[in-house]
């Protein structure tokens, strides 16, 4: 019987304590329990501004004279007072950025035109300057040669004969500028004996801002605003500005900016002139709004939080897409596939969106697939960020792109560039990557 | 009141008062196997009417004094009808020859190329009736042979029957499994699933695992061996048993055996049926299982016998199918125990993996003693089987499935507590106005499967026996999908990406309901005839055989959904297989033994290599798989030891293997030539009986498997045939250790009997050199050559009680097992990751501490 024992107990001791996990445990739990790391998203809400208090508390927003980098450091050691080093979280707040300075002045002057009679030159006011050759009647029209400012003058006193000092007046006429014949319109000033042409001229619209001013068409064509030409507090504008604008300008280009003019029944009798300045947004005509959500990141260091400009971006299949066509346009179409989304040079596949990195998938001229995924994610960054950055607050700017390499299987990886050159036309260094992520 | 506990009653009864036997005169002989001349050890030689006597040693033979008075002796033993042999003092018995205690089980051996010990040149490991009794516990019944060497079996996902095994580093498809005689594996693929046979373990006699060629005659696929199912077949003796067990996880099983014995008329039947239900380990993998097992035999007359044998293990089973990394099972709640694959709908679990098959398998068995040199064996049979398993589908399919490592894909609804979100997908359909987006199916899978086995016997003279035969099978497999659950939408439209209608012969509009077949219905069928002819020699020390076989076969595929009428089936694809053995086994003394086997042969491709792309598409390059084999062994026999020792060699050339790989959005197979594996190593095994009560098994079995050459293929683009595009494909595999099984095990066994009544066991069964599971055509990149992830090497402990006793006059038995006592934790099963290591790697936990108890009344 102690010779069973003996062996059981050998048995035991040889075998039982063998825990074959052991070492991968104790990795598990440096990988997870050691640091409470996390990348998280977090969106403001009216209760964290009140929190924050100041300006933010007063405006419900961040601005320029606010900004998010003074407050919410602090606001997130509050909220994540937990989380270890190496943590980020991407806020979301209103940014403050201001109302549109050329957009007021322009309406002073639309105000300032609507209280001045204006006056159009009909046929028989040309016919009334004289009809021969090189006289305004015998077209009906001023040109370079024929000076309005020579008959003008005369023309208005004429025509007004009761008009007293300081009289305002908007006159409309043809000018023929060699082509065709524009309408210009200027205004002239009485000063008791004599019309001169006063220095007033229409406030300079934004650079890249086209005006158009609403026709009784356009009303019609919006339905009930047809009614009296005008929107109203029950057909208000916004309802129907962006639709008609992609309605009206179907070939408009992203980033197009229109100022729409537009008659707005205030009430009481009043119809006032209103505008709204929109721009066309992933196909979308969007109004001009002076408060933002804004989004950036905040990375948790041993000093604390701190604003990281770092880019983080997911490729989606239209920025495989843009690679593709790059390919197309820059390196040869015959990379692509019959459909069009797919490419083997560097293996960027918008159906499938992915890298496919599998060996043949790839121009053999680049060694490793590493390579060639390197060469085009850095050939589309300037196409997908055409305003990046450089530096942030002295901070360089580095783009950490997210992207799924299929070889037998999806992987995804990250791979990080730095912005080295400041849009337009930015310039982009390789990093590091990819990395499985 | 006979009955099969009756042998070890008996012995364990010697065991304690053979100490106490008055030495008077000495007998001695040896016990052997009458239809094989194979000894057997452990047979108890008792005096008639007495408790005093012996048992036989490993080598068959005993000893012993005989106290004054003895006239005869009764020697038995489990499975062989006991012999009453009349004494006259000391003296010398000679060989004894007990014969099988079961109807026509000697022709079904014959039939199924059983091996026997000393005589057969393979290296070959039984594992007897008794032994599963007391060693299966909650374990499947593959599992039984992993304390012989070269196996890895484990219980893979861990659903009821979803176990496996490999041999020597093979998997199922490569290792032929029989039941009594006739081949089991699938038609198309190769493989064996359990859970078809969920039960068998309830009415198994032996089990046999021949490793390497193995001896069977008929063509098998067994490149790394042979498992050999005998069944019960009709017991010689009247009686039965009811057996009643409990286990972990609300395990319940109930047994009931009834056999009539050969009656004076010439019949005999025995019926035996079970039923096991339970929870399952793993979460969620709960099941119930019936068996049924009825065996009718009828001696004709002296020369004919016929035998028919019904078998069926009807059941359904939750399912684990999805694996995780080690990282993901230590952060859930769950831990080992967590299954991706389930959620509620409606309140109620319901799983995405889940399965329910019922397979029942007739044979009618004839055996014809022709003249006293010759003799036929043919058996008809017929396997029928229906079921199939849980999918899903839709164009938003993924919504219910988990990325392959466990991970949350970006599609995949969860809820917060990590279970399948079918709310908000029933949600989501009841919105969709073009109808369900994702629904559940049931992928059929049934099959009908006829077949003829016959074996002509004859004897040329003393020493040369030739053997020849056929193997005609007819086999029809249906492969469809049908919709089970709509999940909350009101139809569903069975279209492509590019809204292309799956079935061209089908609107790509039309609303299609629950049982309604979608995605695929395409039939398959093969026909086999095989010719097999083998020469035996034997003579004195030596046996010897050669053995050849032509196998031809036939593959049709059917594809009702992409082809329309009149274009939907294939012509017949012919291959041609041929094998050719010899072995030699030579007895250098009573207790030495020395053999050598080779072998060489060529297999046809599976179903699935030769029809490409899910289509009629044919494999221009399917070709035969070669395989080469060569053994040598070594065995030992004496009374208190035996020890096995054996060396392989197996190489394996063309492993057919295409794989489809995206190219440009375009879908390009390769079909890899070229790939070799090397399977080699050294295998022993031991008995030592310590004292009369105290037994030691022993095993250890080191391999080294690798592939030893990088493989090639050229591409054919299968979305455009006209694309002459020269695309090629590399699989760097050279060096590349074979993963999915341990290369080094070792088992280690005690057996007490304790006193009279009371016997324990405990077996240690460790796994070491085990690498993750890859797929081996993933391997093409140049820049990484790193093997596979190298898994925790482990051991598990396991161990057993039997306790025999009275009830009410009638013979009871209680049984009791612990697996894995010390609830070790381990993983069994992983796929190997992208960086190749434990971080990456996904698979599946073992099972922790597991136990059952048992009851089995005789009567």
């Amino acid at each position: 019987m102690k010779k069973i024992l003996y062996i059981v107990s050998l048995f035991a001791l040889v075998f039982a304590g063998c825990d074959p996990m052991e070492d991968i445990y104790k990795d598990v739990d440096k990988l997870s329990n050691d640091n409470n790391v996390h990348s998280l998203e977090y969106t403001l809400t009216a209760d964290d501004y009140s929190d924050i208090g100041g300006d933010p508390k007063k405006y419900e927003s961040f601005s320029a004279y606010a900004p998010a980098t003074d407050y919410l450091p602090e606001f997130l050691d509050g909220k994540y007072p937990t989380l270890d080093v190496s943590s980020s979280v991407k806020v979301t707040y209103d940014f403050y950025r201001g109302s549109l300075n050329y957009l007021g002045d322009y309406l002073d002057y639309l105000e300032v035109l609507a209280a001045i009679d204006s006056y159009t030159l009909t046929t028989a006011d040309y016919d009334s300057m004289g009809t021969d050759q090189g006289q305004p009647g015998k077209y009906n029209n001023f040109d370079s040669g024929i000076k309005a400012s020579d008959y003008l003058p005369n023309f208005l006193l004429a025509k007004y004969p009761n008009a007293i000092e300081n009289d305002e007046l908007a006159v409309t006429y043809k000018f023929y500028n060699g082509s065709a014949n524009v309408d210009i319109t200027e205004f002239w000033v009485f000063d008791g004996s004599v019309w001169t042409k006063s220095d007033k001229v229409a406030p300079e619209l934004a650079e890249g801002v086209t005006l158009y001013e609403l026709v009784a068409d356009d009303y019609d064509s919006m339905g009930t605003p047809g009614k009296y030409n005008n929107f109203s507090s029950s057909d208000a504008p916004e309802n129907y500005l962006s639709t008609f604008l992609g309605v009206k300008f179907p070939y408009a280009s992203e980033g197009d900016k229109f100022l729409v003019l537009y008659k707005y029944y205030a009430g009481g009798g009043v119809t006032e002139t209103r505008a709204k300045e929109y721009t066309l947004t992933d196909g979308t005509w969007m109004e001009y709004t002076s408060t933002v959500a804004k989004t950036d990141q905040y990375l948790k260091t041993a000093n604390g939080w701190l604003f990281d400009p770092t880019v983080l971006y997911t490729m989606g299949a239209d920025d495989y897409l843009m690679i593709v066509n790059y390919v197309k346009d820059n390196v040869g179409a015959e990379y692509l596939d019959s459909y069009g989304t797919a490419e083997a040079y560097y293996g960027s596949n918008s159906y499938y969106v992915e890298f496919n990195i599998g060996s043949g998938n790839y121009d053999a001229s680049f060694a490793t697939w590493q390579d060639a995924v390197t060469a085009g994610v850095k050939a589309y960054l300037p196409l997908k960020f055409p305003e990046a950055v450089a530096q942030v607050d002295g901070v360089d700017v580095n783009y950490v792109i997210t992207f799924a390499g299929y070889e037998s299987s999806m992987v995804d990886y990250t791979i990080t560039f730095k912005c080295t050159k400041s849009g337009p036309n930015p310039e982009f260094e390789y990093v590091e990557g990819p990395t499985v992520k | 009141m006979k009955n099969a506990m009756r042998g070890i009653l008996t012995m364990a009864t010697i065991m304690m008062l053979s100490i106490a036997a008055i030495a008077q005169t000495t007998v001695k002989g040896v016990v052997v196997d009458g239809s094989t001349n194979e000894s057997l050890p452990g047979a108890s030689i008792v005096v008639a009417g007495t408790a005093s006597g012996t048992v036989s040693g490993f080598d068959g033979s005993f000893t012993f004094e005989l106290p004054s008075g003895a006239t005869k002796v009764v020697i038995s033993f489990v499975g062989f009808l006991s012999k009453e042999i009349a004494l006259k003092g000391a003296q010398d018995l000679g060989t004894i020859k007990l014969e099988s205690d079961a109807v026509g089980l000697k022709e079904v051996s014959v039939m199924a190329s059983v091996a026997i010990n000393r005589q057969t040149p393979v290296a070959v490991s039984t594992i007897s009736q008794t032994l599963i009794a007391e060693k299966l516990g909650t374990q499947e019944f593959p599992e039984m042979l992993k304390s012989t060497p070269g196996v890895y079996a484990t219980k893979a996902g861990g659903g009821y029957g979803d176990s496996r095994i490999n041999l020597r580093g093979f998997e199922s498809e490569n290792i032929g499994v029989m039941i009594n005689g006739v081949p089991i594996n699938g038609m198309e693929n190769g493989k064996v699933y359990w859970s078809n046979w969920a039960g068998l373990s309830d009415v198994t006699r032996s089990q046999q695992v021949q490793r390497g060629l193995g001896a069977s005659k008929v063509a098998t696929p067994a490149v790394g061996g042979t498992i050999n199912i005998l069944t019960n077949s009709t017991d010689a003796k009247k009686g039965g048993s009811f057996a009643y067990g409990i286990g972990n996880n609300g395990m319940e099983k109930q047994m009931l055996t009834l056999s009539t014995g050969l009656m004076d008329n010439g019949w005999a039947v025995t019926f035996s049926g079970s039923r096991t239900k339970g929870d399952g380990w793993v979460k969620s993998t709960d099941f119930e299982g019936w068996s049924y097992f009825l065996s009718v035999g009828k001696q004709i007359n002296e020369d004919h016998r016929l035998t028919f044998t019904v078998f069926g293990a009807p059941q359904w089973h939750n399912q684990r199918y999805t694996r995780g990394t080690i990282e993901d099972y230590e952060n859930h709640q769950d831990g080992a125990r967590r299954n991706l694959d389930y959620g509620f709908k409606n309140g109620e679990r319901f799983n995405t993996a889940y399965n329910f098959y019922h397979k029942p398998q007739a044979s009618l068995n004839h055996y014809w003693q022709i003249n006293e040199k010759t003799n036929l064996s043919t058996s008809v049979y017929a396997s029928i089987s229906e079921g199939g398993g849980r999918g899903t589908d839709g164009a938003d399919k993924y919504w219910l499935r988990y990325d392959k490592d466990g991970k949350v894909g970006s599609s995949t609804r969860v809820t917060a507590d990590g279970y399948i979100d079918y709310d908000s997908v029933i949600a989501d359909n009841a919105a969709s106005l073009s109808g369900s987006r994702a629904v559940i199916t049931n992928s059929v899978n049934s099959h009908k499967w006829y077949g003829l086995l016959s074996n002509l016997s004859t004897d040329l003279n003393e020493n040369l026996k030739l053997s020849g035969g056929i193997d005609v099978r007819y086999y029809k497999g249906e492969h469809s999908s049908k919709i089970d659950d709509l999940l909350g939408g009101d139809y569903f439209v069975d279209v492509d990406n590019n809204g292309k209608s799956k079935n061209i012969n089908r609107a790509a509009n039309t609303k299609l309901k629950k049982g309604d077949k979608i995605y695929y219905d395409n039939p398959g069928e093969i026909m086999w005839g095989g010719l097999f002819s083998q020469l035996e020699y034997q003579k004195d020390a030596l046996s010897a055989f050669v053995s050849a076989s032509v196998t031809e076969s036939q593959y049709r595929r059917t594809d009702k959904f992409q082809y329309l009428p009149g274009n939907q089936k294939t012509a017949w694809q012919d291959f041609l297989g041929y094998s050719a053995k010899a072995g030699a086994n030579y007895n250098l003394n009573e207790q030495h033994n020395v053999f050598v086997n080779v072998g060489y042969f060529e297999k046809a491709p599976f179903f699935n290599s030769v029809f490409l792309n899910y289509a009629n598409d044919i494999n221009p390059d399917a070709e035969n798989e070669k395989v080469y084999s060569a053994e040598v062994g070594y065995g030992f026999r004496s009374n208190k030891l035996s020890v096995n020792v054996n060396g392989y060699y197996t190489k394996w050339m063309d492993k057919s293997i295409a794989t489809t790989t995206t190219i440009r959005n375009e879908d390009w197979r390769f079909n890899v030539l070229g790939l070799d594996a090397l399977h080699m190593g050294v295998e022993m095994d031991m008995r030592y009986q310590i004292t009369d009560a105290l037994s030691l098994t022993g095993m250890a079995s080191i391999g080294n498997w690798e592939w030893v050459s990088n493989g090639t293929a050229n591409g054919v683009n299968m979305d455009n045939k006209e694309d002459k595009t020269l695309e090629t494909m590399t699989i760097y595999s050279d060096g590349l250790k074979v993963g999915d099984a341990a290369q080094t095990t070792a088992a280690l066994g005690l057996d007490y009997q304790v006193f009279k009544n009371l016997k324990v066991g405990m077996d240690y069964n460790y796994y070491g050199d085990l690498y993750a599971y890859f797929n081996v055509s993933d391997r093409d990149n140049a820049n990484d050559l790193s093997q596979a992830w190298k898994m925790p090497d482990y051991g598990l402990f396991d161990m057993n009680v039997k306790y025999n006793f009275m009830i009410g006059g009638l013979n009871a038995t209680l049984y009791g097992n612990v697996q894995n006592v010390f609830d070790t934790e381990y993983f069994s099963d992983a796929t190997d990751g992208s960086a190749h290591d434990w971080k990456t790697s996904y698979g599946f936990y073992g099972f922790g501490r597991t136990a059952s108890m048992r009851l089995k009344i005789n009567f």
